[in-house]
């Protein structure tokens, strides 16, 4: 496997006369053929600023642009276009020419080909029939669904059969349902042509839907990357376990645990604990185990499990009771079956609170 | 029915050849001016707004200097632009009195605008598609033809009819350098011989034009607008 984008030292400024901006700072980035990458962070980490310069779109003040096996910094205006066209980008507000068709809009690209009118005819027609719009090729963009637009600006982008497809934040202007969708074909192009694919995003739901390896962005530079299932269940910065907990909504859900009267006023021989797990982990019988060996019982108040590239990533909130001696021995159980065991403190924390309440 | 007009246009019926001719020159004069004006100024309006800083060819020197003759030409009073063109007006057409001299003004007097009207236009093109276009690998050319013009059309033709019906206003002036048409014809007979149905059916005609250039322009202006 060969790296398809590398990006060596990038840094990005934008120069006005009153202030100075640094958008990207010192950041390397390598995507490999066939990967799906996503880059996730808050508007005005850079991230959009910094796939703006796989495709030179923007030029970066310092850094090497290497795509294709080609030095894009070095190449003249002609030659850069040409490879552009090997680069195809999708944009959150999608971009689609208003005056033409949705056929002359995917025939855009094609119109400085070589290819005769007879088989740009027929390549507009593959396209359309691939993000599933054949029925609407003499409509205007005007006319459209977003999503429907969206899957256009597909089209258009792959018209030049391009080896990368960049998108940003392609999905942020669409509802829940229209983004999984358009994330769907996003994962079958990659699939299935074996595009490579560089996505940003602020929704690590996108990012978790399709992605298989993520990088964060804050300030301008990467602050956390890996593997999806790594990054995902190992979170080390706090902006990547903020990201990640929009997705799987666990701080929300134990906030609410902890309004619960029960939860309130735990018993000493309860324990409030979060349980994380990966993968196999889950194929024991973890929770009646508990009980057959160590008599505690487990009484499970939140439950997550994502599945990532096939592969489970769990986040359940139990209360175990039982007594001091066979709860700890419970949690070095649960730890040995590679459960991530993570106790709660409650009881002293939580009954000022509701002192301060009656006061 | 002709004997109404006869009674309340009795200068009119009198002169109605003179009508016919004025007619034909202010036509002319506004024809000519457009075709000129109009490609000098579409080419003025697409410099500016490509070479503006932050645009497809940024050129800060030539924006800067376009911009400001620009607004210096679109500065002068038309009347006076009339006057003070004289020599160049000789010097490019071998005469400075007629209709065809006056073109020469009318062109000065309006491609400046016509070019602002344009930069207007083409603004209105989202950067977005711009992007897009560039991204597919488009050179600034293409842009120019295939994006710019295309994406901006219906707007183009909107500004158009403005400029249109300012031109055919100032063709009223061009009576002052002997240019004749409509409004030499309203001034030099009607106002100054108190004939004010000469003066009247001159304004009705010239209202006439404009009315025509606004419904053509407008039916278009809708038609390529998606």
């Amino acid at each position: 496997m060969s790296a398809v984008i590398k990006l060596e030292h990038i840094d990005v400024t934008f120069k006005s006369k009153t202030r100075t901006v640094q958008a990207v700072h010192d950041v390397s980035l390598s995507v490999e053929k066939g990967e799906v990458y996503g880059i996730v962070g808050y508007s005005g980490a850079g991230k959009s600023t910094l796939v703006r310069v796989i495709n030179l779109l923007q030029r970066p003040t310092k850094g090497q642009v290497e795509v294709n096996q080609q030095d894009l910094l070095a190449l003249k205006p002609k030659a850069l276009r040409q490879a552009r066209k090997k680069i195809g980008m999708i944009f959150q507000h999608f971009n689609l020419m208003n005056a033409r068709t949705i056929a002359d809009n995917v025939d855009y690209p094609l119109k400085s080909s070589k290819l005769t009118k007879a088989q740009r005819r027929a390549k507009v027609a593959e396209l359309l029939d691939l993000v599933g719009l054949s029925d609407k090729k003499n409509a205007y963009p005007a006319q459209l669904s977003g999503g429907q637009k969206q899957r256009v600006a597909i089209a258009r982008a792959l018209a030049n059969d391009p080896e990368i497809l960049i998108s940003d934040e392609a999905t942020s202007a669409l509802d829940p349902k229209t983004t999984l969708s358009i994330l769907e074909l996003l994962r079958s192009l990659n699939q299935r042509l074996g595009l490579t694919v560089v996505l940003i995003t602020h929704e690590m739901q996108a990012v978790k839907e399709i992605c298989q390896k993520v990088a964060v962005m804050e300030n301008g530079q990467i602050i956390e990357r890996g593997d999806l299932l790594h990054v995902f269940s190992q979170p080390q910065k706090q902006l990547t376990k903020d990201f990640i907990n929009t997705a799987t909504q666990i701080e929300q859900a134990l906030g609410k645990v902890l309004q619960q009267p029960a939860i309130k006023h735990l018993r000493s021989n309860e324990r409030l604990v979060q349980l994380s797990y990966i993968g196999d982990s889950t194929d024991q019988p973890i929770i009646t185990e508990l009980y057959k060996r160590y008599l505690v019982t487990a009484n499970i108040l939140f439950g997550n499990v994502e599945i990532l590239q096939n592969t489970p990533v769990g986040n359940l909130i139990v209360t175990l009771s039982g007594t001091e001696k066979n709860l700890n021995a419970a949690t070095s159980y649960l730890r040995q079956a590679q459960v991530n065991v993570r106790e709660i403190k409650v009881g002293r924390d939580v009954i000022p609170l509701t002192k301060k309440e009656h006061a | 029915m002709v004997a109404i007009f006869a009674h309340y246009f009795p200068n009119v019926v009198g002169i109605s050849d003179e009508f016919v001719q004025s007619t034909w020159e202010t036509i002319y004069m506004v024809v000519a001016t457009a075709i000129i004006a109009g490609i000098i100024g579409m080419f003025l309006g697409v410099a500016l707004t490509v070479t503006e800083p932050g645009h497809i060819l940024a050129q800060r020197t030539v924006y800067s200097v376009l911009d400001k003759l620009v607004n210096l030409f679109r500065s002068i009073p038309f009347i006076i632009l009339l006057a003070v063109i004289v020599p160049f007006t000789r010097l490019l057409v071998g005469t400075s009195i007629g209709t065809t001299a006056a073109i020469v003004p009318l062109v000065l007097g309006s491609a400046p605008f016509y070019a602002r009207q344009i930069q207007n236009a083409l603004v209105e093109v989202d950067p977005g598609i711009i992007e897009a276009a560039e991204s597919v690998g488009s050179s600034p050319l293409e842009i120019i033809f295939r994006v710019y013009l295309k994406e901006g059309l219906s707007e183009i033709i909107r500004v158009s009819v403005v400029t249109l019906i300012s031109v055919i206003g100032l063709t009223a002036m061009a009576g002052a350098v002997g240019g004749g048409g409509l409004g030499n014809l309203a001034i030099s007979v009607g106002y100054n011989r108190f004939q004010n149905d000469v003066t009247f059916i001159s304004m009705i005609i010239i209202l006439l034009m404009v009315f025509i250039v606004q419904v053509v322009g407008d039916f278009f202006a809708r038609k390529t607008a998606h």
